[in-house]
């Protein structure tokens, strides 16, 4: 793992919290918001995944996808915008970077878009061609990309893909072809402890449980409240016919390197969980 | 285009700011509302980036010139807050907002200082109280969001479901006495473009929340961000019945929106 960098605001609050390589071809860059509150409510009820005394942390991630060409895929909330921009020319060096994607425009995916693009002045932008009202998030002359189009970066091979369990219109996930990586962008989210930033799931000491990823979940995605499962189950389905992931990378939780369709499996226990559950926690957390 | 209106909610002003966009021959609006509270106005959203220097130019008109003393956003999405660190440069004004511990803090989007709301909970703005409630139904693109009740006017905004397009002739008019097709029709077409997750939702669910939220709640005007205010209880509840009908044909339809196309 790369050095990590903090930011001076808040103390800690929110932290970059470096890089690591998760395939040949794949950069994972993390910033954690840390939830003290939560902290405190789970060491007095400690769930099954944590453990009393840690920091409690929900994270935006960025993925770098490098070949030939660069492709760098959401890009982290504006007040990392310092350290992401060092961390990727450290990695990337002189070659410079080649394509900038926000899967979505919500500030921790797309908030460095425009800092980005003058950091990287020849870098191209690429934006979901489905939603509307581009302009009005500072994508209008992004060039829209749509499922199924590709782009062979002189190595890694990237498919763009139709978000299906997404909260905005303007949306889209992405495909990489060698390393079977699916970036799935708010699907499979989770709480972690502090200690165990930059880890994939299969290193976590213990399991993620349905209970973590419904936490997530119904900040996120609150629209599984009122979901028919089974219509939600099926596009689950669908996600693995078309793509078969051996690997998914989300930008809210921790990347899954092993069993990555048990995880997608795991995903319709929760939404039925979700779906059948009345609502019992305040919203003020995990924000 | 943006325009200004007025308002009449309970005898008193409300100050209404669309920007309206051409989408397939009817029109989607972005609004912003600004309310009299006592000398001091409080707004509800603050609109797109795309229309600044003609959004200051009314806010000044609505305002006198003093500008705003309170700023409330439902969520921190751009269509909503677009404005902010626009007015910021000209006004102070209070900034109430549910995003004051995300990753995203309004101090780290050069937005200034705010002031938590927490869903559930109400608070007195200039001695008038506001209550923050979750979005019911839970047509949110954004998790953050609240809903906002005013509740001396009895006035509900609502970011981003129960929106609906609107015809062009009907830009600049509340939604009272828009026939029911044509509501239908427009909510259906909003709700398939702007939130396309419907197409997974269980509209019976959807049904209960909606009718709950207008249950548990005197609500004599309905002022969605994205739809033309309607005003009065029993227009209120029509357009309710309106989105209840629509939600069942957006679920039950084979039409789907041009960003889901996987099956249901």
């Amino acid at each position: 793992m790369s050095g990590i960098l903090k930011t001076a605001i808040d103390h800690k609050i929110v932290m970059f919290r470096g890089s690591r390589r998760i395939s040949s071809d794949v950069y994972w860059l993390l910033s954690c918001n840390s939830k003290p509150d939560l902290a405190a409510r789970y060491s007095s009820d400690p769930p099954d995944w944590y453990e009393p005394g840690n920091h409690v942390h929900v994270s935006s991630s960025a993925y770098l996808i490098t070949g030939e060409q660069s492709l760098l895929f959401d890009n982290l909330p504006p007040v990392e915008r310092d350290p992401l921009i060092a961390e990727l020319e450290m990695i990337l060096g002189d070659d410079g970077l080649d394509y900038i994607v926000p899967s979505h425009h919500e500030a921790p995916h797309g908030g460095n878009t425009n800092a980005l693009r003058e950091a990287y002045p020849d870098a191209e932008l690429l934006a979901s061609g489905y939603g509307r009202g581009h302009e009005m998030y500072f994508l209008g002359d992004a060039t829209r990309v749509y499922e199924g189009e590709r782009l062979d970066l002189g190595g890694p091979v990237v498919e763009f893909v139709e978000a299906v369990i997404l909260d905005t219109a303007l949306h889209i996930w992405l495909f990489e072809h060698e390393s079977r990586t699916l970036f799935s962008v708010d699907l499979l989210g989770i709480p972690h402890m502090g200690r165990d930033c930059l880890q994939t799931v299969d290193e976590l000491e213990f399991e993620v449980t349905t209970a973590q990823l419904i936490r997530f979940h119904q900040q996120a995605l609150p629209w599984l409240r009122i979901a028919d499962p089974d219509r939600v189950h099926r596009a689950l389905d669908e996600i693995v016919n078309r793509h078969a992931p051996s690997t998914i990378a989300p930008t809210h939780g921790l990347v899954i390197r092993e069993d990555a369709i048990a995880y997608l499996e795991k995903m319709k226990e929760v939404v039925s969980e979700m779906a059948t559950t009345p609502e019992a926690v305040t919203e003020r957390e995990l924000v | 285009m943006i325009r200004h209106e007025t308002i009449d909610v309970a005898g008193e002003t409300v100050d209404w700011i669309s920007e309206c966009y051409e989408v397939g021959g009817k029109h989607h609006t972005v609004n912003t509302y600004v309310l009299s509270v006592g000398d001091r106005y409080v707004m509800v959203d603050a609109g797109t980036i795309l229309e600044q220097a003609e959004f200051k130019r009314l806010v000044d008109d609505v305002t006198d010139g003093t500008g705003i003393d309170a700023l409330v956003l439902t969520h921190a999405d751009l269509p909503h807050s677009g404005n902010v660190k626009f007015l910021r440069e000209q006004w102070d004004f209070d900034f109430y907002c549910t995003f004051t511990e995300a990753s995203f803090k309004p101090e780290t989007m050069g937005l200034g200082e705010a002031i938590q709301c927490d869903k559930g909970q109400s608070m007195e703005i200039f001695g008038r109280e506001f209550r923050f409630l979750i979005p019911q139904p839970r047509l949110s693109d954004a998790g953050h969001e609240m809903a906002v009740l005013d509740s001396e006017l009895e006035t509900l905004f609502v970011a981003d479901g129960l929106g609906c397009y609107h015809s062009p002739e009907h830009c600049g008019q509340p939604g009272d006495g828009v026939p029911r097709d044509e509501h239908v029709a427009g909510i259906a077409a909003y709700h398939l473009d702007a939130l396309p997750f419907v197409v997974f939702l269980d509209p019976h669910k959807i049904e209960a929340q909606v009718r709950g939220l207008f249950e548990d709640n005197d609500i004599d005007c309905l002022a969605p961000i994205h739809a033309n205010p309607v005003v009065g209880r029993e227009d209120v509840l029509a357009y309710v019945e309106a989105f209840i009908e629509a939600m069942h044909v957006v679920v039950e339809s084979e039409e789907r929106p041009s960003s889901v196309s996987l099956p249901r």
